[in-house]
Protein backbone atom coordinates (compact mmCIF):
# COMPACT_ATOMS: atom_id res chain seq x y z
CA UNK A 1 0.00 0.00 0.00
CA UNK A 2 1.29 3.46 -0.86
CA UNK A 3 1.17 5.94 2.01
CA UNK A 4 0.83 9.47 0.74
CA UNK A 5 2.56 12.33 2.52
CA UNK A 6 0.04 15.08 2.97
CA UNK A 7 0.99 18.68 2.37
CA UNK A 8 2.14 21.00 5.09
CA UNK A 9 1.25 24.43 3.76
CA UNK A 10 3.64 27.01 5.17
CA UNK A 11 2.05 30.44 4.87
CA UNK A 12 4.02 33.67 4.82
CA UNK A 13 3.40 37.37 4.42
CA UNK A 14 5.01 40.74 4.96
CA UNK A 15 6.60 43.77 3.35
CA UNK A 16 9.43 43.54 0.85
CA UNK A 17 11.66 46.26 -0.57
CA UNK A 18 12.74 46.56 -4.18
CA UNK A 19 14.95 49.44 -5.28
CA UNK A 20 13.92 49.02 -8.88
CA UNK A 21 14.48 51.17 -11.96
CA UNK A 22 11.32 51.79 -13.97
CA UNK A 23 10.54 52.18 -17.63
CA UNK A 24 11.80 53.98 -19.69
CA UNK A 25 15.02 53.66 -17.72
CA UNK A 26 17.07 50.63 -18.73
CA UNK A 27 16.57 47.85 -16.21
CA UNK A 28 20.13 48.21 -14.92
CA UNK A 29 19.87 51.97 -14.32
CA UNK A 30 21.43 52.65 -10.93
CA UNK A 31 20.22 56.13 -10.01
CA UNK A 32 16.90 56.50 -11.83
CA UNK A 33 16.67 59.11 -14.56
CA UNK A 34 13.51 58.87 -16.63
CA UNK A 35 11.25 56.43 -14.74
CA UNK A 36 9.15 57.10 -11.66
CA UNK A 37 11.68 55.60 -9.25
CA UNK A 38 15.06 56.97 -8.31
CA UNK A 39 17.79 56.67 -5.72
CA UNK A 40 18.01 59.69 -3.45
CA UNK A 41 21.36 61.29 -2.67
CA UNK A 42 21.98 59.52 0.60
CA UNK A 43 20.69 56.17 -0.55
CA UNK A 44 22.27 53.13 -2.17
CA UNK A 45 22.06 52.76 -5.96
CA UNK A 46 19.00 51.10 -7.44
CA UNK A 47 20.04 47.47 -7.62
CA UNK A 48 16.68 45.94 -8.63
CA UNK A 49 16.92 43.33 -5.85
CA UNK A 50 13.76 41.94 -4.25
CA UNK A 51 14.51 42.05 -0.52
CA UNK A 52 12.15 40.07 1.68
CA UNK A 53 14.45 40.56 4.65
CA UNK A 54 16.94 43.29 5.46
CA UNK A 55 19.50 42.05 7.97
CA UNK A 56 21.87 45.01 7.57
CA UNK A 57 20.66 47.81 9.86
CA UNK A 58 22.82 50.39 8.08
CA UNK A 59 21.28 49.51 4.72
CA UNK A 60 17.87 49.82 6.30
CA UNK A 61 18.71 53.19 7.84
CA UNK A 62 19.92 54.53 4.48
CA UNK A 63 17.09 53.21 2.35
CA UNK A 64 13.85 52.87 4.30
CA UNK A 65 12.29 56.23 3.62
CA UNK A 66 10.09 58.08 6.07
CA UNK A 67 7.29 57.73 6.99
CA UNK A 68 7.63 53.93 6.73
CA UNK A 69 8.50 53.52 10.40
CA UNK A 70 5.81 55.97 11.50
CA UNK A 71 3.35 53.85 9.52
CA UNK A 72 4.42 50.76 11.47
CA UNK A 73 6.02 49.18 8.44
CA UNK A 74 8.72 46.56 9.00
CA UNK A 75 10.36 45.02 5.96
CA UNK A 76 10.26 41.29 6.45
CA UNK A 77 8.26 38.39 5.01
CA UNK A 78 7.71 35.85 7.77
CA UNK A 79 5.82 32.61 8.29
CA UNK A 80 2.51 33.44 9.92
CA UNK A 81 0.50 30.22 9.68
CA UNK A 82 0.53 26.54 8.85
CA UNK A 83 -2.09 24.22 7.34
CA UNK A 84 -1.87 20.45 7.13
CA UNK A 85 -3.87 18.62 4.52
CA UNK A 86 -5.84 21.80 3.97
CA UNK A 87 -6.82 22.29 7.61
CA UNK A 88 -5.48 24.60 10.34
CA UNK A 89 -2.62 22.80 12.05
CA UNK A 90 -1.56 23.14 15.67
CA UNK A 91 1.05 20.39 15.89
CA UNK A 92 4.74 20.93 16.79
CA UNK A 93 5.63 21.82 13.20
CA UNK A 94 3.51 24.93 13.52
CA UNK A 95 5.47 26.21 16.50
CA UNK A 96 8.68 25.35 14.71
CA UNK A 97 7.75 27.27 11.58
CA UNK A 98 5.75 30.32 12.66
CA UNK A 99 8.07 33.31 12.77
CA UNK A 100 10.58 31.81 10.35
CA UNK A 101 12.01 34.41 7.98
CA UNK A 102 11.51 34.01 4.24
CA UNK A 103 14.46 34.90 2.06
CA UNK A 104 14.73 35.06 -1.71
CA UNK A 105 18.39 34.30 -2.31
CA UNK A 106 20.88 33.93 -5.15
CA UNK A 107 22.07 36.51 -7.63
CA UNK A 108 21.16 37.53 -11.15
CA UNK A 109 24.38 39.14 -12.42
CA UNK A 110 25.06 42.01 -12.60
CA UNK A 111 22.45 42.33 -9.87
CA UNK A 112 23.38 41.17 -6.38
CA UNK A 113 20.10 39.38 -5.71
CA UNK A 114 16.89 38.15 -7.32
CA UNK A 115 15.06 40.59 -9.58
CA UNK A 116 11.85 40.96 -11.55
CA UNK A 117 13.42 40.06 -14.86
CA UNK A 118 12.13 41.60 -18.06
CA UNK A 119 14.90 43.76 -19.51
CA UNK A 120 12.33 46.18 -20.87
CA UNK A 121 10.31 43.58 -22.77
CA UNK A 122 13.24 41.44 -23.94
CA UNK A 123 12.73 38.44 -21.65
CA UNK A 124 9.34 39.43 -20.22
CA UNK A 125 6.68 42.07 -20.66
CA UNK A 126 6.67 45.28 -18.66
CA UNK A 127 3.31 46.22 -20.15
CA UNK A 128 1.70 42.97 -18.95
CA UNK A 129 3.65 42.78 -15.69
CA UNK A 130 5.02 39.47 -16.96
CA UNK A 131 8.23 39.21 -14.97
CA UNK A 132 10.12 36.15 -13.89
CA UNK A 133 11.47 36.26 -10.33
CA UNK A 134 15.03 35.39 -11.23
CA UNK A 135 16.61 33.39 -9.66
CA UNK A 136 14.09 31.62 -7.46
CA UNK A 137 15.88 30.33 -4.39
CA UNK A 138 13.47 30.40 -1.49
CA UNK A 139 14.75 29.85 2.05
CA UNK A 140 12.89 29.71 5.35
CA UNK A 141 15.19 30.36 8.29
CA UNK A 142 14.37 30.09 11.99
CA UNK A 143 16.92 31.19 14.54
CA UNK A 144 19.97 33.44 14.31
CA UNK A 145 21.35 34.08 10.81
CA UNK A 146 24.10 31.59 10.09
CA UNK A 147 23.14 29.36 13.01
CA UNK A 148 19.56 28.50 12.17
CA UNK A 149 17.81 25.78 14.11
CA UNK A 150 15.54 25.19 11.14
CA UNK A 151 16.33 25.76 7.47
CA UNK A 152 14.16 24.83 4.50
CA UNK A 153 15.36 25.71 0.99
CA UNK A 154 13.82 25.22 -2.42
CA UNK A 155 15.33 26.24 -5.73
CA UNK A 156 13.66 26.35 -9.12
CA UNK A 157 15.45 26.24 -12.46
CA UNK A 158 14.30 28.31 -15.41
CA UNK A 159 15.48 25.53 -17.68
CA UNK A 160 15.82 22.23 -15.81
CA UNK A 161 17.68 20.75 -18.78
CA UNK A 162 20.37 23.46 -18.42
CA UNK A 163 20.25 24.88 -14.90
CA UNK A 164 23.23 27.13 -15.53
CA UNK A 165 21.63 28.82 -18.55
CA UNK A 166 20.93 32.55 -18.13
CA UNK A 167 17.52 33.86 -19.01
CA UNK A 168 18.88 35.97 -21.86
CA UNK A 169 20.43 32.84 -23.36
CA UNK A 170 17.13 30.95 -23.49
CA UNK A 171 15.80 31.33 -27.01
CA UNK A 172 12.21 30.34 -26.34
CA UNK A 173 10.43 31.93 -23.34
CA UNK A 174 8.02 28.98 -23.42
CA UNK A 175 10.84 27.23 -21.53
CA UNK A 176 10.24 29.40 -18.48
CA UNK A 177 6.58 30.33 -19.04
CA UNK A 178 5.66 28.33 -15.92
CA UNK A 179 7.61 30.89 -13.92
CA UNK A 180 5.62 33.84 -15.29
CA UNK A 181 2.69 35.22 -13.29
CA UNK A 182 -0.50 33.22 -13.61
CA UNK A 183 -2.60 36.27 -12.90
CA UNK A 184 -2.30 40.03 -12.77
CA UNK A 185 -4.90 42.32 -11.26
CA UNK A 186 -4.64 46.09 -11.35
CA UNK A 187 -7.52 46.56 -8.91
CA UNK A 188 -6.98 43.86 -6.33
CA UNK A 189 -8.95 44.02 -3.09
CA UNK A 190 -6.52 41.64 -1.34
CA UNK A 191 -3.63 43.92 -2.30
CA UNK A 192 -5.44 46.98 -0.96
CA UNK A 193 -6.63 45.15 2.15
CA UNK A 194 -3.14 43.91 3.00
CA UNK A 195 -1.92 47.44 3.61
CA UNK A 196 -5.34 48.95 4.39
CA UNK A 197 -5.07 51.52 1.61
CA UNK A 198 -8.15 51.71 -0.60
CA UNK A 199 -7.68 55.04 -2.36
CA UNK A 200 -4.33 55.59 -4.01
CA UNK A 201 -4.91 59.29 -4.65
CA UNK A 202 -5.75 60.00 -1.00
CA UNK A 203 -2.90 57.78 0.18
CA UNK A 204 -0.35 59.82 -1.76
CA UNK A 205 -2.00 63.16 -0.95
CA UNK A 206 -1.40 62.27 2.68
CA UNK A 207 2.18 61.36 1.79
CA UNK A 208 2.76 64.75 0.19
CA UNK A 209 1.27 66.51 3.23
CA UNK A 210 3.64 64.53 5.43
CA UNK A 211 6.63 65.38 3.26
CA UNK A 212 5.75 69.09 3.23
CA UNK A 213 5.45 69.11 6.99
CA UNK A 214 8.81 67.41 7.26
CA UNK A 215 10.34 69.99 4.96
CA UNK A 216 9.04 72.76 7.24
CA UNK A 217 10.61 71.06 10.25
CA UNK A 218 13.95 70.62 8.53
CA UNK A 219 13.96 74.19 7.21
CA UNK A 220 13.40 75.42 10.74
CA UNK A 221 16.34 73.32 11.97
CA UNK A 222 18.51 74.58 9.15
CA UNK A 223 17.71 78.21 10.00
CA UNK A 224 18.61 77.65 13.62
CA UNK A 225 21.87 75.73 13.28
CA UNK A 226 25.13 77.68 13.46
CA UNK A 227 27.06 74.78 11.89
CA UNK A 228 27.39 75.14 8.09
CA UNK A 229 28.02 71.41 7.66
CA UNK A 230 24.84 70.55 9.52
CA UNK A 231 23.00 73.14 7.45
CA UNK A 232 24.32 71.58 4.24
CA UNK A 233 23.24 68.11 5.36
CA UNK A 234 19.79 69.42 6.21
CA UNK A 235 19.57 71.09 2.80
CA UNK A 236 20.35 67.75 1.16
CA UNK A 237 17.57 66.06 3.10
CA UNK A 238 15.17 68.87 2.23
CA UNK A 239 15.97 68.53 -1.46
CA UNK A 240 15.42 64.77 -1.24
CA UNK A 241 11.93 65.43 0.09
CA UNK A 242 11.20 67.96 -2.65
CA UNK A 243 12.33 65.36 -5.18
CA UNK A 244 9.90 62.82 -3.78
CA UNK A 245 7.04 65.32 -3.90
CA UNK A 246 7.92 66.17 -7.47
CA UNK A 247 7.93 62.51 -8.49
CA UNK A 248 4.57 61.85 -6.83
CA UNK A 249 3.01 64.94 -8.44
CA UNK A 250 4.50 64.33 -11.86
CA UNK A 251 3.78 60.61 -12.20
CA UNK A 252 0.48 60.79 -10.27
CA UNK A 253 -1.69 57.90 -11.43
CA UNK A 254 1.26 55.79 -12.53
CA UNK A 255 2.31 55.65 -8.88
CA UNK A 256 -1.15 55.79 -7.27
CA UNK A 257 -2.65 52.87 -9.16
CA UNK A 258 0.10 50.44 -8.22
CA UNK A 259 -1.11 50.27 -4.64
CA UNK A 260 -3.87 48.01 -5.96
CA UNK A 261 -1.63 45.82 -8.13
CA UNK A 262 -1.39 42.10 -7.45
CA UNK A 263 0.88 39.78 -9.37
CA UNK A 264 0.35 36.09 -8.64
CA UNK A 265 2.78 33.23 -9.24
CA UNK A 266 2.26 29.52 -8.83
CA UNK A 267 4.54 26.65 -9.83
CA UNK A 268 6.13 23.49 -8.51
CA UNK A 269 9.76 24.03 -7.58
CA UNK A 270 11.86 21.71 -9.69
CA UNK A 271 15.36 22.02 -8.25
CA UNK A 272 17.28 21.02 -5.12
CA UNK A 273 15.46 20.94 -1.79
CA UNK A 274 17.09 21.18 1.61
CA UNK A 275 15.70 20.55 5.07
CA UNK A 276 17.88 21.04 8.15
CA UNK A 277 16.07 20.58 11.44
CA UNK A 278 18.86 20.64 14.01
CA UNK A 279 16.65 20.22 17.07
CA UNK A 280 13.97 18.02 15.59
CA UNK A 281 11.47 20.78 16.16
CA UNK A 282 9.25 19.74 13.26
CA UNK A 283 8.64 16.34 14.88
CA UNK A 284 8.04 14.83 11.51
CA UNK A 285 9.64 14.26 8.14
CA UNK A 286 9.50 16.47 5.04
CA UNK A 287 9.70 14.58 1.75
CA UNK A 288 12.37 16.09 -0.49
CA UNK A 289 11.82 13.64 -3.31
CA UNK A 290 9.09 15.41 -5.22
CA UNK A 291 8.37 18.96 -6.43
CA UNK A 292 7.05 21.39 -3.81
CA UNK A 293 4.17 23.63 -4.87
CA UNK A 294 4.68 27.31 -4.18
CA UNK A 295 2.19 30.10 -4.72
CA UNK A 296 2.66 33.72 -3.84
CA UNK A 297 1.84 37.22 -4.87
CA UNK A 298 3.57 40.55 -4.88
CA UNK A 299 1.59 43.76 -4.82
CA UNK A 300 0.42 46.78 -2.84
CA UNK A 301 3.36 48.57 -4.41
CA UNK A 302 4.30 51.95 -2.93
CA UNK A 303 6.45 53.50 -5.66
CA UNK A 304 7.58 56.28 -3.35
CA UNK A 305 8.80 54.12 -0.46
CA UNK A 306 9.86 51.35 -2.89
CA UNK A 307 8.17 48.70 -0.80
CA UNK A 308 5.29 46.31 -1.36
CA UNK A 309 3.49 43.35 0.15
CA UNK A 310 4.19 39.67 -0.44
CA UNK A 311 1.96 36.82 0.61
CA UNK A 312 1.84 33.13 -0.21
CA UNK A 313 2.68 29.61 0.78
CA UNK A 314 5.18 26.83 0.25
CA UNK A 315 3.69 23.35 0.47
CA UNK A 316 5.88 20.43 1.49
CA UNK A 317 4.89 16.76 1.78
CA UNK A 318 5.02 15.99 5.50
CA UNK A 319 4.70 12.93 7.72
CA UNK A 320 4.20 13.80 11.40
CA UNK A 321 6.10 11.52 13.78
CA UNK A 322 4.08 8.79 15.41
CA UNK B 1 45.58 64.41 -38.05
CA UNK B 2 42.17 64.04 -36.54
CA UNK B 3 40.52 60.64 -36.63
CA UNK B 4 37.71 60.47 -39.18
CA UNK B 5 34.50 58.55 -38.69
CA UNK B 6 33.48 56.13 -41.38
CA UNK B 7 31.21 58.84 -42.71
CA UNK B 8 34.07 61.28 -43.12
CA UNK B 9 33.30 63.72 -40.30
CA UNK B 10 36.29 64.81 -38.24
CA UNK B 11 34.89 64.89 -34.75
CA UNK B 12 37.29 62.85 -32.66
CA UNK B 13 40.88 63.69 -31.75
CA UNK B 14 43.85 61.66 -32.85
CA UNK B 15 44.84 60.40 -29.38
CA UNK B 16 41.65 58.39 -29.21
CA UNK B 17 42.14 54.65 -29.23
CA UNK B 18 40.27 52.44 -31.65
CA UNK B 19 37.62 51.15 -29.26
CA UNK B 20 35.83 54.42 -28.49
CA UNK B 21 35.74 55.10 -32.20
CA UNK B 22 34.21 51.68 -32.75
CA UNK B 23 31.62 52.40 -30.08
CA UNK B 24 30.84 55.72 -31.71
CA UNK B 25 30.26 54.05 -35.06
CA UNK B 26 28.29 51.25 -33.44
CA UNK B 27 25.90 53.76 -31.93
CA UNK B 28 25.22 55.30 -35.32
CA UNK B 29 24.82 51.88 -36.93
CA UNK B 30 22.35 50.90 -34.21
CA UNK B 31 20.50 54.18 -34.55
CA UNK B 32 20.19 53.64 -38.30
CA UNK B 33 18.93 50.12 -37.63
CA UNK B 34 16.22 51.50 -35.38
CA UNK B 35 15.13 53.98 -38.05
CA UNK B 36 15.00 51.24 -40.67
CA UNK B 37 13.08 49.02 -38.31
CA UNK B 38 10.48 51.69 -37.53
CA UNK B 39 10.17 52.58 -41.20
CA UNK B 40 9.52 48.94 -42.11
CA UNK B 41 7.11 48.51 -39.21
CA UNK B 42 4.93 51.46 -40.13
CA UNK B 43 5.18 50.89 -43.86
CA UNK B 44 3.19 47.69 -43.49
CA UNK B 45 1.89 47.55 -39.93
CA UNK B 46 -0.27 44.63 -38.86
CA UNK B 47 -1.86 44.42 -35.39
CA UNK B 48 -0.51 41.42 -33.51
CA UNK B 49 -3.93 39.86 -33.01
CA UNK B 50 -4.52 39.48 -36.73
CA UNK B 51 -1.13 38.09 -37.65
CA UNK B 52 -0.22 34.64 -38.83
CA UNK B 53 3.07 33.26 -40.06
CA UNK B 54 5.31 34.99 -40.99
CA UNK B 55 5.05 37.29 -37.97
CA UNK B 56 7.13 40.01 -39.59
CA UNK B 57 5.34 43.00 -38.12
CA UNK B 58 5.33 41.50 -34.64
CA UNK B 59 9.03 40.66 -34.84
CA UNK B 60 9.80 44.29 -35.60
CA UNK B 61 7.34 45.73 -33.09
CA UNK B 62 8.66 43.66 -30.19
CA UNK B 63 12.18 44.96 -30.74
CA UNK B 64 11.58 48.55 -31.72
CA UNK B 65 10.48 50.39 -28.64
CA UNK B 66 11.47 49.30 -25.14
CA UNK B 67 14.38 47.11 -26.14
CA UNK B 68 16.03 49.01 -28.96
CA UNK B 69 15.64 52.49 -27.57
CA UNK B 70 16.22 51.90 -23.87
CA UNK B 71 18.40 48.80 -23.81
CA UNK B 72 20.72 49.49 -26.74
CA UNK B 73 20.83 53.10 -27.86
CA UNK B 74 20.70 54.89 -24.55
CA UNK B 75 23.24 52.64 -22.81
CA UNK B 76 25.62 52.87 -25.77
CA UNK B 77 25.52 56.66 -25.60
CA UNK B 78 26.07 56.56 -21.84
CA UNK B 79 28.96 54.13 -22.16
CA UNK B 80 30.60 56.45 -24.66
CA UNK B 81 30.75 59.15 -22.02
CA UNK B 82 32.92 56.89 -19.86
CA UNK B 83 35.49 56.18 -22.59
CA UNK B 84 38.46 58.16 -23.86
CA UNK B 85 36.34 59.49 -26.66
CA UNK B 86 37.22 63.13 -26.20
CA UNK B 87 40.08 65.53 -25.71
CA UNK B 88 41.09 64.32 -22.26
CA UNK B 89 38.81 66.74 -20.48
CA UNK B 90 35.48 66.12 -22.12
CA UNK B 91 33.97 63.11 -23.84
CA UNK B 92 31.94 63.07 -26.99
CA UNK B 93 28.33 62.14 -27.47
CA UNK B 94 26.72 60.32 -30.37
CA UNK B 95 26.37 62.21 -33.65
CA UNK B 96 23.27 60.37 -34.98
CA UNK B 97 24.80 60.27 -38.45
CA UNK B 98 23.32 58.14 -41.20
CA UNK B 99 25.37 56.68 -44.00
CA UNK B 100 24.35 57.51 -47.54
CA UNK B 101 23.34 53.88 -48.06
CA UNK B 102 21.07 53.86 -45.01
CA UNK B 103 19.62 57.23 -45.92
CA UNK B 104 18.73 55.82 -49.32
CA UNK B 105 17.14 52.72 -47.73
CA UNK B 106 14.89 54.92 -45.63
CA UNK B 107 13.45 56.41 -48.81
CA UNK B 108 12.41 53.00 -50.10
CA UNK B 109 10.33 51.34 -47.37
CA UNK B 110 9.03 48.76 -49.81
CA UNK B 111 12.50 47.21 -49.96
CA UNK B 112 12.64 46.73 -46.21
CA UNK B 113 10.09 43.93 -46.04
CA UNK B 114 12.66 41.22 -45.42
CA UNK B 115 13.41 39.99 -41.89
CA UNK B 116 16.91 38.96 -42.93
CA UNK B 117 17.89 42.63 -43.29
CA UNK B 118 17.19 43.18 -39.63
CA UNK B 119 18.59 39.88 -38.40
CA UNK B 120 21.83 40.61 -40.21
CA UNK B 121 22.05 44.04 -38.64
CA UNK B 122 21.28 42.75 -35.15
CA UNK B 123 23.88 40.02 -35.66
CA UNK B 124 26.37 42.70 -36.63
CA UNK B 125 25.50 44.81 -33.56
CA UNK B 126 25.91 41.77 -31.32
CA UNK B 127 29.21 40.82 -32.93
CA UNK B 128 30.61 44.31 -32.47
CA UNK B 129 29.37 44.46 -28.87
CA UNK B 130 31.09 41.19 -28.09
CA UNK B 131 34.30 42.58 -29.51
CA UNK B 132 34.01 45.70 -27.36
CA UNK B 133 33.21 43.65 -24.28
CA UNK B 134 36.30 41.51 -24.76
CA UNK B 135 38.59 44.49 -25.33
CA UNK B 136 41.12 45.79 -22.82
CA UNK B 137 38.75 48.20 -21.19
CA UNK B 138 41.49 49.88 -19.18
CA UNK B 139 42.92 51.14 -22.46
CA UNK B 140 39.69 52.79 -23.50
CA UNK B 141 38.20 53.90 -20.16
CA UNK B 142 38.05 57.60 -19.39
CA UNK B 143 39.66 56.84 -16.03
CA UNK B 144 40.74 53.65 -14.29
CA UNK B 145 37.76 54.02 -12.00
CA UNK B 146 35.40 53.77 -14.96
CA UNK B 147 36.49 50.25 -15.95
CA UNK B 148 34.00 48.40 -13.71
CA UNK B 149 31.15 50.53 -15.06
CA UNK B 150 32.22 49.93 -18.66
CA UNK B 151 32.53 46.21 -18.07
CA UNK B 152 29.16 45.96 -16.36
CA UNK B 153 27.31 48.05 -18.94
CA UNK B 154 28.87 46.56 -22.04
CA UNK B 155 28.13 43.03 -20.90
CA UNK B 156 24.55 43.92 -20.12
CA UNK B 157 24.01 45.56 -23.50
CA UNK B 158 25.67 42.60 -25.24
CA UNK B 159 23.36 40.19 -23.42
CA UNK B 160 20.32 42.28 -24.34
CA UNK B 161 21.36 42.45 -28.00
CA UNK B 162 21.88 38.68 -28.07
CA UNK B 163 18.42 38.07 -26.66
CA UNK B 164 16.85 40.60 -29.03
CA UNK B 165 18.36 38.82 -32.01
CA UNK B 166 16.95 35.52 -30.77
CA UNK B 167 13.59 37.17 -30.17
CA UNK B 168 13.41 38.56 -33.68
CA UNK B 169 14.07 35.18 -35.24
CA UNK B 170 11.71 33.33 -32.90
CA UNK B 171 8.85 35.81 -33.11
CA UNK B 172 9.08 35.90 -36.92
CA UNK B 173 8.71 32.11 -37.00
CA UNK B 174 6.38 31.41 -34.06
CA UNK B 175 4.80 34.68 -33.00
CA UNK B 176 5.12 36.30 -29.61
CA UNK B 177 4.46 34.35 -26.41
CA UNK B 178 0.80 35.06 -25.52
CA UNK B 179 1.76 36.30 -22.04
CA UNK B 180 3.89 39.00 -23.65
CA UNK B 181 1.32 40.23 -26.18
CA UNK B 182 -0.14 43.55 -25.10
CA UNK B 183 -3.91 43.69 -25.42
CA UNK B 184 -5.00 46.55 -27.70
Amino acid sequence: MTTIAKLLEIQFQGYFMCRIATDPDPTNEQRGVSGYTLALVGEDPLDQVIRTQIDDPEFLARNLRPPAREMGIRVGVDVNGVLFDGQPYFGPARDALVGARLYLEGTNPPFPGPTYDSRNNIVGSDDNMAFVVNPFQLALRKGPAGDESLLIKAEDYLNPAKPEQKIWEIEDPETYARRLPINFSSSSVPAQSAIRAFDGAVYFQDRVKYLRKRIEDLERQRAETPDPKVAADLETRIQELYTRIWQIDFWASRIETKLAFQLTYSFNVNGPQTVIDRTGSLQGEIDSGQPWPVTFWFGSWDGDLLIGWMEGSLSVPFRPAG
Amino acid sequence: MDTMTTLGYAVLPSEMTWSPRELFDLFNYTYATLLLLLTALYADFEPQASQSYPFFSSALQENAFGPMMTMLLRPLAEIMAYTRSGNGEETTGPSFELSDADRARLHEPSKLGNIQIFLDRLDEITRRLQRLTEADLAAVARTAGDVPFLDRQLRFVFESATAMTNNMRRIYQLGQLPQFVVAP
